[in-house]
């Protein structure tokens, strides 16, 4: 399996896969929602646990999840680190030097933890169907008819480009050119990201021609049809139930209603 | 051309092979006119000619562009609101035809190229054209990809789809065109496929190679005169029969 190819376990039999996928794309992103809004840390913590429950429940290869949930985490770290420096407040620790802040160490957990939640919550939502099944729910969900095109072609032809850019860079390495730091790099880099480019758009024109040569106006025909089945009412339920649960529970937190 | 022949474009890189296939169904119009099956293409009937001529592009990732297999092929069907049976049986028929029933789950980046190439053939096969336009079909294939293609090919015709091939294999053109348009920007040449190939001096003013078995008999009559054969033999068959008239 390789970075872009999102839809390697779309075969494994799961609650999450046999959903009805435009069920499943619109309770799971509310889902998404509800915990990217939270402002207490537990119920934080909470949507945390509810998110592992739904990916453990669409059991997709944990360890590879863990290995691809591990870029954007990367970039959420940055903010967890820096807050308790700049952020203030009154509770602070002090340690060596420094004046940590308890509220900014808190607030990058609250940030970490929802961004944690959001980013494994889109696994069982976008690895659990094949990629063009999704789009297709996803139009089945209203989304513009251009914009699925886009998603299904951009998808298509990723790996295309990645073999393009391969191949370019095979063709420089037995050309022996090595990559450093310098101004030569850089220059002989831009010129193969712009080759790709003109490539690009030229197979685009060819590929409109072979459509429009097998008779396409526009649309895509689609074969896919959806049924929604009782299993997937309850499930799309229990999925959004626990979104606005979530937020009601946030809601009696920040108000100090619960502890 | 007649309907129900099989015609192959002969001509040099640049000859306009591939721009005047894109003229067969109207992607690319010049000055003039062309006719498709006795009707002008024009733009008002621009998606009966498509419905009518399929055409195969030379790189079959131009061509296959659905997430999978058994989507692309159903693709062309489907614009010509073809549905239900119907289209399940032309899906079901192109993709055996090519011999790729097994893989029409996969998606294009799961085949190989020879694979993919066939692929492209279904894609427009599908459709049930009546005139069938390739573009090197059979480029940078093995052996047997070819071999199935050209038979693929021939079958085809015999059943009465008119077909319109630009090659470069000219060792291969005997077994699938009846007809040879040899062309440099203009037409230099038009005939029947043993004629042509048998102008050794216009196919070597083109920078075309010239068929190996007419090569080798053009050879043989430098040396042993021309009384065994009148014609030149392009195929396996009469070059036996050259072959064994010349030893006695």
């Amino acid at each position: 399996m390789t970075s872009i190819d999102i839809d390697s376990h779309a075969d494994i039999d799961s609650p999450i896969h046999r959903w009805d996928p435009r069920a499943k794309i619109a309770s799971i992103l509310i889902l998404i929602f509800s915990v990217v809004m939270v402002e207490s840390i537990r119920v934080a913590l909470l949507g945390l646990v509810l998110s592992l429950a739904v990916l453990l429940a669409s059991r997709l290869p944990l360890g590879e999840v863990a290995r691809r949930v591990r870029w954007p985490v990367i970039f959420l770290l940055p903010i967890f680190f820096i807050l308790p420096f700049t952020a203030g407040g009154e509770r602070t620790v002090t340690f060596a030097t420094f004046d940590l802040s308890l509220d900014g160490l808190l607030l990058g957990t609250l940030i970490l933890m929802r961004g944690l939640a959001a980013v494994i919550l889109a696994y069982p939502l976008f690895a659990t169907s094949p990629f063009n099944i999704t789009v297709q729910a996803m139009r089945g969900l209203k989304m513009p008819e251009v914009t699925a095109q886009i998603f299904l072609f951009t998808y298509r032809y990723l790996f295309l480009l990645r073999e393009e850019m391969r191949s370019i860079e095979k063709s420089l390495a037995s050309k022996s050119f090595a990559k450093k730091t310098d101004l030569r790099t850089a220059r002989v880099i831009g010129t193969a990201l712009g080759m790709l480019f003109v490539r690009s758009y030229e197979r685009s024109e060819r590929i409109y021609r072979a459509m429009v040569s097998r008779g396409y106006d526009g649309a895509l025909p689609s074969t896919v049809k959806f049924e929604m089945r009782r299993g997937d009412w309850a499930k799309s339920f229990a999925v959004a139930g626990a979104a606005v649960i979530l937020q009601l529970i946030d809601f009696a937190a920040t108000q100090g209603m619960i502890i | 051309m007649e309907r129900g022949r099989s015609v192959a474009l002969l001509g040099p890189n640049g000859a306009g092979k591939s721009t005047l296939l894109l003229h067969m169904n109207g992607i690319l119009r010049g000055g003039g006119t062309v006719k498709i099956l006795g009707r002008k293409v024009e733009e008002d009937n621009l998606p009966w000619v498509r419905s009518r001529v399929g055409m195969v592009f030379q790189d079959p990732d131009d061509q296959l562009f659905m997430p999978n297999l058994r989507e692309d092929v159903a693709f062309g069907p489907l614009n010509l609101g073809r549905s239900g049976p119907e289209l399940e049986r032309d899906v079901s028929w192109a993709l055996e035809a090519v011999g790729l029933e097994d893989l029409e789950g996969k998606s294009p980046h799961h085949l190989s190229f020879g694979q993919k190439k066939r692929a492209a053939l279904a894609t427009v096969l599908s459709m049930r054209p009546e005139v069938l336009v390739m573009d090197e079909p059979t480029s940078n294939l093995d052996p047997r990809s070819k071999r199935a293609v050209v038979s693929l090919i021939r079958g085809l015709c015999d059943s009465g789809t008119t077909i319109i091939t630009a090659t470069h294999d000219v060792n291969i053109v005997t077994l699938m065109a009846d007809e040879i348009l040899l062309l440099d920007k203009r037409v230099v040449g038009y005939g029947p496929a043993r004629e042509v190939l048998d102008k050794r001096e216009v196919l070597d003013d083109l920078g075309l190679e010239v068929p190996i078995l007419v090569d080798l008999f053009h050879s043989l009559k430098g040396c042993c005169g021309h009384h065994h054969f009148h014609e030149t033999p392009i195929t396996k068959e009469e070059a036996l029969e050259g072959l064994k008239k010349i030893l006695g």
